[in-house]
């Protein structure tokens, strides 16, 4: 009742002309299949993702049986107490910000050949439609390649001559977190290559044109005109990069396989955090524990999201 | 006016060459970053076990193999059982025809409902229209992917595991999507007149008539850029499938098919890299192909605000 009276409101000051009479709109029988239409996607809403929320809300407390949610019992917070001195969760944090970091790289190598291929060559078309084939492509079966190439057997130790595990190495276990790292750079920048592609177009070119006659050169031109051309680009660009770099979960998987006593590679340089929620949740059935992970990392995304959001929401009206 | 014009035309023709040429080269190299990978792997999967086994052993790598042998896709399209075949099926092909339905059914179900709730947003007045919105779109602002794993015990609950765990990939989907909403309802704002719909009205057309004659194809660049993402989301979904069919081998979709079969690959004594290859070569080309028919859309549907949901 509270929400049709504010709406009301809204539309009276609006329109000045007989507030009285509109007070008084009769119910029309197409608002049934308006409620209906819009309600569909909200109902989804709340029962696949808002419910399962306040499900995991209730498991940060309580202890269950097999992730049975009829034998879920308060525990007194020994969930919240294995979070102290979990070096795991520690070092899991850290190999999720490295990857974070991949996907800045990867920003920066898409602004860079976006700015080449604004250069307009000839093929400049191909080469756009080559750049954005890795995007497309299944995050498995791509780490599936890289993992051939570091293989034992493969091609980079023929390279360098050597004789190194990278996937599986002992002595320097963070070569697997730099082959995941790699993975990625060679996937990401796809999106952002098209992005700032169509930013640049948008770019007037009569800036560009007065520079010339001041004499600036190449470079200058991209550091005073084009890079704040795109500044709001890149901002939406990053916040993207950053969620999506939390949420490093298939290139990991693939590339370190949990061990049977439960390492993703050697001193876990594979786990990522999400990574450690599946492992910890769906495989070993600690739902509390895995719930106070998932919050964790919400809270950590939440501001952002709404940034980049709000940033995607002004991009589409804009168009 | 003309003089300067000329003059800036001479000198971009001067400046040019150099910017051109590293453009040339930055991109080429870039290129071969890229594919250097693909031509690797292909001439892997065609090399037989024992050659890459050999090549370990001496240090003597060869990108292009000896003897090209279809072993590894054979081995990739095993009918046994021991590589997750069903029934003489090879896990790939299952895979790959789950993918597809898992994929289509929530898509197109989910795009109907969504177009049809953006249309409600873009063309009609109703009470709590506006609030309604407003909750749609702060429900877009939260980042549920951090709750990806944890909805599992909402789905174990309600028995949406093992051998139900399909319903946990198709049913969610259907109801449609807080930002396919958002987009396409700020599409049909701006690229449907009201007038079109009106003269339709007045000519004694349904409200769903209207729906799927005129908004549907008139939001086709819209509509086609939502349905490509998802498409592309659905077919390299690995996440929910190895959290929702895992148990259950007839459902698994084709990323799990493929994890799987690579990791029967490297837990064998040679590894059967080859395998691991091809499985992945013919797991990427379905997809590769159709981007490459209509890469048209996916960069427009990019620009246009459509991907990455």
């Amino acid at each position: 009742m509270e929400e049709k009276t504010a709406v009301l409101q809204t539309e009276q000051s609006r329109s000045s002309v007989k507030p009285p009479e509109k007070k008084k709109r009769k119910f029309r029988k197409s608002w049934i299949m308006c409620w209906i239409g819009v309600a569909i996607p909200l109902i989804g809403f709340v029962v696949f993702n808002a419910y399962p929320i306040v499900v995991s809300l209730q498991a940060m407390f309580s202890s269950m049986k097999f992730g049975k949610l009829d034998t879920m019992k308060w525990n007194n917070f020994a969930n919240f107490k294995m979070l102290i001195g979990d070096t795991k969760l520690l070092s899991a944090i850290k190999v999720t910000l490295i990857l974070a970091a991949a996907q800045f790289f990867s920003l920066g190598i898409a602004l860079m050949i976006a700015a080449f291929l604004s250069q307009n060559v000839k093929g400049t078309r191909i080469f756009q439609t080559l750049y954005f084939v890795p995007y497309i492509c299944s995050t498995v079966a791509v780490s599936i390649m890289w993992g051939n190439v570091f293989d034992l057997n493969g091609v980079l130790n023929a390279i360098f001559g050597t004789h190194i595990q990278w996937l599986n190495n002992l002595e320097n276990p963070s070569t697997l977190t730099w082959a995941i790292f790699t993975t990625i750079i060679w996937q990401a920048p796809g999106y952002g290559i098209v992005m700032y592609c169509s930013a640049f177009k948008a770019i007037s070119p009569s800036l560009y044109e007065a520079a010339e006659l001041d004499g600036a050169n190449a470079w200058h031109k991209f550091r005073y005109i084009t890079l704040p051309g795109v500044s709001s680009i890149t901002f939406f660009l990053i916040l993207a990069g950053f969620m999506a770099g939390l949420l490093t979960f298939d290139a990991a998987t693939v590339l370190a396989p949990m061990t049977w006593d439960n390492f993703a590679g050697p001193e876990d340089a594979g786990l990522t955090i999400m990574y450690y929620i599946y492992n910890t949740g769906v495989k070993n059935g600690e739902m509390g524990y895995a719930s106070i992970l998932s919050w964790l990392l919400f809270i950590i995304m939440v501001i952002p999201s709404v940034f980049l959001v709000k940033k995607r929401l002004v991009a589409m009206e804009d168009n | 006016m003309e003089n300067t014009e000329k003059i800036s035309s001479a000198e971009k023709r001067k400046s040019i060459p150099v910017a051109k040429i590293l453009a040339y080269v930055v991109q080429i190299v870039y290129t071969v970053f890229l594919f250097l990978p693909f031509l690797i792997v292909l001439c892997t999967a065609f090399k037989t076990d024992a050659e890459i086994v050999e090549m370990g052993k001496t240090n003597g790598y060869t990108l292009f193999p000896k003897t090209w042998s279809l072993e590894g896709f054979q081995m990739a399209m095993s009918t046994s059982s021991e590589y997750n075949a069903i029934n003489g099926v090879p896990s790939l092909i299952i895979g790959f025809f789950n993918s597809l339905w898992q994929t289509l059914i929530p898509l197109v179900g989910g795009l109907l409902v969504s177009a049809f709730a953006a249309f409600m947003y873009s063309k009609y007045r109703f009470p709590g229209r506006k609030t309604l919105f407003m909750i749609t779109v702060t429900t877009m602002m939260l980042p549920l992917g951090a709750f990806g794993f944890v909805s599992y015990l909402f789905y174990a609950s309600i028995g949406w595991v093992g051998s139900k765990g399909v319903l946990a990939i198709l049913i969610p989907g259907m109801f449609g999507g807080a930002g396919t909403v958002f987009f396409l309802r700020s599409y049909f704002d701006s690229a449907i007149s009201n007038e079109i719909l009106e003269a339709a009205k007045i000519d004694g057309a349904s409200d769903f008539k209207i729906f799927f004659m005129m908004i549907l194809p008139l939001a086709k660049p819209a509509i086609i850029s939502q349905f490509l993402f998802g498409f592309v989301g659905g077919y390299n979904n690995y996440a929910s499938a190895l959290m929702y069919l895992y148990r259950d081998k007839s459902m698994w979709n084709l990323q799990l098919a493929l994890s799987e079969l690579v990791k029967i690959g490297s837990q064998s004594e040679g590894g059967y890299v080859n395998m691991q290859c091809a499985a992945s070569i013919m797991a990427l080309l379905p997809l590769v192909a159709l981007y490459v028919g209509v890469q048209k859309y996916f960069i427009e549907g990019i620009t246009i605000g459509g991907g990455k949901e």
